[in-house]
């Protein structure tokens, strides 16, 4: 006799609830009842990051949804323009942790009139930096830990495109924590210099990036984290960049 | 058996509760236990008596759901030491017995049990085969071949280079 071999589908989705998008999604397969309750408004709330509503109250544009499975997923696929259209804000698919690329605009940007901030088709956001020439390059994007997921590893990717080779060979980029008071000695400057060419690679959505360095977000109370791409070794003069923005997702 | 040093026919006494399983074992649990579980508060809310049948949970289950209750209803154990016990007590569980602890915390609204038992449900079944859980959770697959085929290629991204496990 075994009265309860079958357990109610609100039983599966409280067990699917605590695995992943990936591991829910993967078990729709399993039968009519197990993709019904992996299909849980619960299920895919507690996939999305806790704050999602406070994020979304942020977004440029109302953000519309179906269902939260249906919210996830356009998080994931159609990043959303937050705080004024300065940054922008999607999911990692596997996992749920947030992405977050800070546009052009809010980067800092040295010999600013070298460059040209105009729109672009292909852009998520309002402007982007379009170098006209120069010799030097830095640029230095910042992120507050706590808007990122706790406990994960991320890496800040500096999005580009070429429009044209021109000068542009290789770049240093730094990616370290500002004001670390917990650990200010311990923690060490990550320096790498990179054949810029070599390393880049093309996104799904049409541009290119350059992994520009990786930190560890632990309880989100590391202050603020900065990424610096410089080029000034090279004094030849260099010009065709363009800058869409620089990310911080997980790796 | 029965959780009780008495011997004899048990009689409740003032502050406890006679918990009997479906398979008419009997259990001597405190009130303050009892009421850590919602459904329980509510019978013990609406009825005198002190005995409560409960027709679809079974002795072993219900015996470690009550030494679950007892442990969180002892005043004198430390959260810490709570917390590790919920660990204790799930861990090397085997899956089959966990489905039978998640449905009688279900039913006995147990919310901070549910949630530890489907939690570690959930760490086992990551990264397995949909074959494994049909087996552990007793499931039909009531897909045609093709019906299958279709929603695994609308998830299409779930299913990239993974490596799966079967045990």
């Amino acid at each position: 006799m075994d009265p309860f071999a079958k357990l109610p589908e609100e039983c599966i989705s409280e067990i699917l609830s605590f695995t992943s998008a990936l591991d829910a999604s993967r078990s729709s397969t399993t039968s009519k009842s197990f993709k019904s309750a992996a299909e849980s408004n619960d299920v895919w709330e507690r996939f999305l990051p806790e704050i999602w509503q406070e994020i979304l109250s942020t977004s440029v544009s109302p953000v519309k949804y179906a269902s939260k499975k249906d919210l996830y997923f356009s998080l994931c696929d159609n990043p959303i323009l937050i705080d004024g259209g300065k940054m922008s804000f999607s999911l990692d698919k596997r996992n749920g942790k947030k992405c977050i690329m800070v546009g052009a605009k809010e980067l800092l940007i040295s010999w600013k009139g070298c460059w040209d901030f105009t729109s672009h088709a292909k852009s998520r956001f309002s402007e982007v930096a379009k170098l006209r020439s120069t010799s030097w390059i830095h640029i230095q994007g910042k992120i507050k830990t706590q808007m990122l997921s706790e406990n994960s590893t991320y890496a800040a990717y500096l999005v580009f495109w070429l429009e044209r080779m021109d000068g542009l060979k290789s770049s240093n980029t730094i990616v370290r924590f500002i004001n670390d008071k917990s650990q200010n000695t311990t923690r060490d400057w990550q320096f790498e210099a990179r054949e810029t060419g070599k390393i880049a690679r093309k996104r799904m959505d049409g541009w290119m990036e350059l992994e520009m360095g990786k930190f560890y977000n632990g309880c989100g109370d590391d202050g603020e984290v900065e990424a610096w791409l410089i080029e000034i070794n090279n004094t030849h003069g260099k010009s065709g960049l363009v800058v869409e923005g620089i990310e911080f997702r997980p790796v | 058996m029965v959780t009780t040093d008495e011997k004899g026919p048990l009689t409740a006494k003032k502050k406890s509760v006679i918990i009997r399983s479906c398979d008419g074992d009997e259990f001597l649990v405190s009130e303050s236990a009892a009421v850590l579980s919602t459904s329980l508060k509510k019978i013990l809310e609406e009825k005198e008596d002190r005995l409560i049948h409960l027709s679809d949970i079974d002795n072993k289950t219900l015996a470690m759901v009550i030494a679950y209750l007892s442990t969180h209803a002892d005043d004198g154990l430390s959260d810490d030491l709570k917390r590790s016990f919920d660990q204790e007590f799930v861990s090397g569980k085997e899956f089959d017995v966990l489905k039978y602890l998640v449905l009688a915390t279900d039913t006995l609204q147990v919310t901070c049990l549910c949630y530890t038992v489907a939690k570690k449900m959930a760490d086992i079944m990551k990264n397995k085969l949909v074959e494994w859980v049909r087996r552990e959770f007793d499931i039909q697959n009531d897909y045609t071949p093709e019906a299958e085929a279709e929603i695994r290629r609308l998830d299409a991204w779930a299913w990239d280079d993974r490596q799966l496990e079967d045990d």
